[in-house]
């Protein structure tokens, strides 16, 4: 399920065997990771999985134990590479004595770009600050803390914006409007590397996702592909009688009437050969089509084989 | 490197723990060394005793002349280097353990502007608010001064010379810098304030006095005392003159080149290993 590297096209994010460890606890297990240039990239786990310390590589705070990383093609740290990126990880950290403003001026004195007072400002009404401007950081709420740390993010213009968990403490329209943000950035060609343990917003905003457990990349491709097939569902009349029929028919592994439908355990390809067994019997074909799993059904059976096998 | 250098001293500036530590150097200077020394003075005149014993004539003389502006290039390095330069550990270790409390440090190192580059920067800002910090005090204590000779009736003040002053300040800047430096490496080991300061401290009053006290019997404890920063401190500030008698006991005898160079080094190891720490630790 992994795309092969030749197919990957302008990487901006390629880590082969990337490995974090912390004495005996293996925080992050020889990921390798696939970001394409323009794309939303999805780094799904649980908390704890390693997500937000692979971040934290590709960012250069923390240095691999073994494996490596390009970031824009090159090394994770790099303050050239550093000053065409945006992020935000994990809590956004500013200083609580200075306005949001003023944390901002102090963000673009690091980068080294000149930016006036217009600029922050523009990047302060993108995210929604514009009136709390003047306000203190450690005034803020939660929410505004992390759009500051969004703003901080965007104040570059960067090619590649990595963000932690950008949601969190976000009121639903909040949410609403990050979600939007985070679209809209792919429309100006930026790639954002979106790190999430939220199924919904994964499965809504982006195009590939890769998925984290326990430190490994177990699955890396299109929310599509991970989600996969799940079946087949049927919905004929009289229901039972179609069940007992669709048992004798050849690819069919299974049938379980559920909620008025009937799953089957089949693949795509067996559709005709339902439908016409079906028909040939004289059952009433109301539906037939494929099954697909949701996000959350697809990380749960690809992460948690992962738990399995590595559980006492 | 210059932007970041302008806004770590607009950090210094904003902040208001900077402001309350350079209140408490004005109102050390004065309260702690000129208005005791003036109280000392007027108690021991009038026949009563204070802390610098029983004093007439020439050493009197001395005593009056040592809280008058024109020493006040010896008194203010002599009452900074004994009392007050842990205070400016507490700047040095606020500098760079805030960075971890409140995980800025994070937030500056994922903008570009390198690792060495905002120590630089974070070096310099900590030099130039050290440096507004000796002005201040010096600012202080003259015009303390100022007061005391107008208390004791001096008719004309005398002010010290602009070269003495300038080498008396520029003293005292390289003993806050050695307290500085330390504070920094200290909060860098530590990844935070509060141990940093706190072991800061311990060392800066506690060990250097059990070290004094134990080196008056003990060649080893010399020697100890010999590499220690309150010493080294004492030892500069003789370069500047002779304090006088009344304060003798604690008149330091070692040398001042020597002592520079030591005071120096504190500031070399400290930056260097702060460098070494900061440079290869994770930032987790």
């Amino acid at each position: 399920m992994r795309g092969s590297p030749e197919d990957d096209g302008d990487l901006v994010v390629e880590t082969r065997g990337l490995t974090k460890r912390y004495g005996r606890v293996l925080a992050v297990d020889g990921v390798d990771l696939h970001v394409r240039r323009g794309e939303i990239y999805g780094f799904l786990g649980r908390n704890g999985a390693g997500k937000t310390t692979t971040l934290r590589m590709l960012l250069g705070l923390i240095r691999p134990t073994a494996g490596e990383a390009r970031v824009l093609g090159r090394r994770p740290g790099d303050p050239a590479v550093l000053s065409r990126i945006g992020s935000l990880v994990e809590t956004p950290a500013f200083y609580p004595f200075l306005s949001g403003m003023d944390n901002l001026r102090g963000v673009a004195s690091y980068a080294g770009i000149r930016a006036g007072r217009g600029r922050l400002r523009e990047v302060l009404e993108q995210v929604g600050l514009g009136k709390s401007a003047r306000t203190k950081f450690r005034k803020y709420s939660l929410g505004m803390k992390q759009r500051l740390g969004v703003a901080a993010a965007l104040l570059k213009d960067p090619e590649l914006l990595v963000l932690d968990e950008p949601t969190n403490g976000l009121d639903p329209q909040g949410i609403t409007e990050m979600r939007t943000l985070i679209r809209s950035l792919r429309e100006e060609g930026r790639t954002v590397l979106l790190s999430s343990h939220l199924m919904s917003e994964v499965e809504q905003v982006c195009d590939r996702v890769g998925i984290v457990s326990r430190g490994r990349l177990v699955a890396e491709g299109s929310v599509e592909d991970l989600r996969g097939v799940g079946g087949l569902v049927v919905r004929a009349e009289p229901l039972g009688r179609a069940g007992e029929i669709l048992r004798s028919v050849e690819g069919v592994g299974g049938v379980e009437v559920l909620d008025g439908e009937l799953r089957l355990a089949a693949a795509p390809e067996a559709a005709p050969a339902v439908a016409r067994a079906l028909v040939e019997s004289g059952m009433e074909l109301l539906e037939l089509r494929v099954a697909r799993r949701s996000l959350e059904e697809a990380f749960f059976e690809l992460a948690g084989e992962r738990e399995g096998e590595g559980g006492t | 490197m210059i932007a970041c250098l302008r806004f770590e001293v607009y950090k210094f500036l904003r902040r208001p723990s900077t402001w309350i530590l350079a209140l408490i150097l004005v109102v050390a200077v004065a309260f702690l060394d000129y208005y005791q020394l003036y109280n000392a003075y007027e108690t021991t005149v009038n026949g009563g005793k204070s802390f610098v014993g029983n004093l007439s004539g020439r050493g009197l003389r001395d005593f009056r002349d040592y809280m008058l502006p024109k020493e006040a290039t010896l008194n203010i390095p002599s009452f900074l280097a004994a009392l007050a330069a842990p205070f400016v550990l507490i700047l040095g270790a606020l500098s760079v353990g805030s960075e971890y409390g409140w995980d800025t440090v994070k937030t500056s190192l994922t903008q570009g502007v390198g690792r060495a580059g905002l120590l630089a920067g974070r070096v310099l800002a900590v030099a130039v608010v050290t440096l507004a910090f000796v002005v201040v005090s010096f600012a202080a204590g003259l015009v303390s001064s100022y007061v005391v000779a107008g208390a004791l009736g001096v008719r004309t003040v005398a002010w010290p010379e602009a070269s003495m002053l300038l080498k008396s300040m520029g003293v005292t800047w390289l003993i806050f810098g050695a307290w500085a430096s330390l504070g920094m490496f200290l909060a860098f080991l530590f990844r935070g304030t509060a141990l940093s300061i706190g072991l800061g401290l311990i060392y800066g009053i506690v060990f250097q006095t059990l070290i004094s006290s134990l080196s008056a019997n003990s060649e080893l404890f010399q020697r100890i005392l010999d590499a220690l920063l309150s010493k080294n401190s004492s030892d500069l500030v003789s370069s500047l003159g002779s304090a006088p008698k009344a304060f003798s006991g604690g008149q330091s005898t070692g040398d001042p080149t020597q002592a520079a160079l030591i005071l120096s080094a504190y500031v070399v190891a400290c930056l260097l290993l702060s460098a070494l720490l900061f440079g290869r630790r994770d930032v987790t």
